[in-house]
């Protein structure tokens, strides 16, 4: 288990170095100069190349990448626009992100495993439709137009709750929901079938045939049973939702990573981008590795022997 | 002799996208209490949905109970509610199966899983269900009982799995014990064992048991009496004794010619020819009529019933064969 958790752990390393190699090169390959952009209109040649000096533009590709994870660990790199450090830029936004996605995938895995069970329990019937029909409407409808329609229902028309911002608890409520709703009919889903397919299977039937009453079969065999691929959907949505919450940030006005990341890809801040990006994968395989921790608290079979 | 299960004319379906399965069709036997019964037949005869008819765990639908009675300690089972079957099952009549693989759950401990049946039955706390666990796990005859209920399923061999599974079946003292293909998945050495063991456990815990199986040996060797089943129905109902000796239905004696002998050589084995019917479109008549070589023109047309044609022994057939002199 420990071995295995250390194995996990090493292996990380080179997928980092992966990823902060393609977060270096895909911003380096995007056109723009962002010389130019951070010299503003009317600026010299001189100034430019004043700029592309000071940030160390004017080196070879290879030299950025090294002052660029030379820079990571001693956390000296400065944002091209803002001249602050990248560590004091991003650490706030990303803690907001975290804050908003952890809410997110609360609303969405409650949500979600609730209805599969619903679903599952009340397999080809109104019930089961309805829930399923809402499941994929939560799936097909735009993050954006979701998150308008909230603000429209429950900040302008009935003003119970803000439109935008992070100012208390209660600015997570519509965020979080509009977040959380397409995962959670991702997770209702995948519940469903998950639960349909275990209810067949010959463990449920000698639980049956030792009269093992129905609510302790569905809460307990095999709802456990039923979780483990939930899991992995979970960890998924979680990931996305802590990288991707871009929409769902724009429309509230959310101080998030997503958009912070956005906004500097228009303006060309480097560190910024790279950092971002790193810092979201960094945060899809933690949680990843997270989600194979839970398995083996799920599944005996796949604890290692010690 | 106390009757503890009598099936009268049990007819089942299923409605499938594929169509209407006729899947049992004029099933009828009886056991006695303390005896062990052996359904035999081949894959598809149906068996093992005779056996969870009496359970009442076939999926109802897409199931249908047509027809038929399932009399247990004088009471109809259809006619019980899902809760009373619950306090049924495992407690009255209990099932074992053939999977030991797959038969437990796999993501709890087998303390969990045994004393949870206990519990539900006996409405004891946690601990008293343990320690009751472990005392069913001695008795059949598994050595380390602590270290096995601290262990999942699958950190144990298909054996052990088995004695768990019918330590978990009895631990309620149930009457009535159904072992479907109870050794099928398991090495012989084990399969053996694993007899033994049911055939004990039905002395020391006083019940009946009713064996599923495909093998005759297995019949042979332990049970008291025998329903051969074929194409959903039951052709012939006897003891032991007598359908070994004296088989009065074509399809038994053929089965029984299709054993090897130990003691002699033979060129080829004996087989039926033609496989087992098509159950969605089962032939019309004697559902054996075209394997038979004692088909009459009748049989093609009128399904035979099962009648007593000498004491305790029912045959389904119009043409049965006289005296069962082919087996010495």
């Amino acid at each position: 288990m420990n071995n295995y958790f250390i194995r996990r752990l090493i292996l990380i390393i080179p997928i980092l170095i992966g990823v902060s190699l393609i977060s270096f090169f895909i911003i380096h390959l995007i056109p723009g100069d962002p010389a130019r952009v951070i010299a503003g209109q009317g600026a010299t040649s001189e100034d430019i190349a004043l700029i592309r000096e000071e940030f160390g533009l004017d080196k070879p590709l290879t030299e950025q990448y090294f002052a660029f994870v030379g820079g990571i660990f001693s956390g000296k790199m400065k944002s091209i626009s803002s001249q602050q450090p990248v560590i004091d830029e991003i650490t706030p936004r990303f803690w907001n992100t975290v804050q908003l996605a952890t809410f997110g995938i609360i609303v969405a895995t409650v949500f979600g495993i609730l209805l599969g069970i619903i679903a599952a329990t009340h397999k080809n019937t109104f019930v089961d439709n309805l829930s399923m029909g809402f499941s994929l409407i939560g799936v097909s409808m735009p993050i954006f137009w979701l998150g308008l329609l909230l603000i429209m229902l429950f900040s302008v028309a009935l003003n119970w709750l803000p439109a935008g911002g992070k100012d208390s608890f209660i600015s997570f409520i519509l965020p979080g929901i509009t977040l959380g709703l397409p995962s959670a009919a991702i997770i209702a889903r995948m519940t469903r079938a998950s639960m349909l397919e275990i209810v067949n299977q010959d463990f449920i039937r000698t639980a049956i045939s030792n009269g093992i009453p129905q609510k302790t079969i569905i809460y307990k065999y095999t709802l456990k049973n039923a979780m483990i691929p939930v899991v992995t959907v979970v960890g998924l949505q979680f990931g996305y939702m802590l990288g991707g919450a871009v929409l769902t940030e724009s429309v509230f006005g959310w101080p998030g990573l997503g958009r912070l990341v956005v906004q500097s890809i228009f303006t060309r801040d480097y560190p910024i981008v790279q950092s971002g990006i790193l810092l979201i994968a960094m945060s899809f395989v933690f949680v990843n590795l997270a989600v194979d921790l839970l398995y083996a608290a799920i599944d005996p079979r796949l604890r290692r022997k010690k | 002799m106390e009757r503890i299960l009598e099936v009268k004319d049990l007819k089942i379906q299923f409605d499938t996208e594929e169509g209407t399965v006729y899947a049992l069709e004029n099933v009828s036997f009886h056991l006695n209490k303390g005896e062990i019964l052996g359904i035999i037949g081949e894959t598809g005869s149906g068996k093992s949905v005779t056996a969870s008819a009496i359970n009442r765990i076939l999926p109802v639908p897409p199931a249908r109970i047509v027809n038929g009675e399932i009399i247990f300690q004088g009471k109809d089972v259809l006619q019980y509610k899902r809760e009373e079957m619950n306090r049924i099952r495992g407690k009255k009549i209990s099932m074992i199966f053939q999977e030991p693989m797959t038969a437990l759950n796999p993501v709890f401990k087998i303390k969990e899983q045994m004393s949870d049946v206990i519990m539900h039955h006996q409405k004891i706390n946690r601990k008293k269900a343990v320690k009751q666990a472990t005392e069913m796990l001695e008795q059949v005859r598994i050595p380390d009982p602590e270290m096995v209920l601290d262990k999942y399923p699958h950190e144990l061999s298909g054996g052990m799995r088995q004695r768990v599974m019918i330590a978990t079946a009895l631990s309620c003292e149930a009457d009535l014990l159904i072992a479907d293909e109870p050794t099928t998945a398991l090495d012989v050495t084990t399969q053996d064992q694993i007899l033994a063991l049911i055939q004990d456990m039905r002395k020391n815990l006083d019940i009946s048991v009713i064996l599923i199986t495909h093998d005759f040996g297995v019949v042979a060797e332990i049970c008291d009496t025998v329903a051969v089943m074929y194409g959903g129905s039951v052709v012939e109902f006897t003891d032991i004794y007598t359908l070994t000796k004296k088989p009065y239905h074509p399809y038994s004696n053929g089965l029984l010619k299709a054993i090897p002998p130990v003691d002699q050589t033979i060129e080829k084995l004996n087989t039926i020819p033609g496989s087992v019917p098509n159950l969605l479109k089962p032939p019309p008549g004697c559902r054996f009529h075209p394997r038979c070589e004692n088909a009459l023109e009748k049989c093609k047309i009128d399904p035979p019933s099962l009648t007593e044609i000498e004491e305790n022994h029912f045959i389904a057939c119009y043409n049965p064969i006289k005296g069962g002199e082919d087996n010495e």
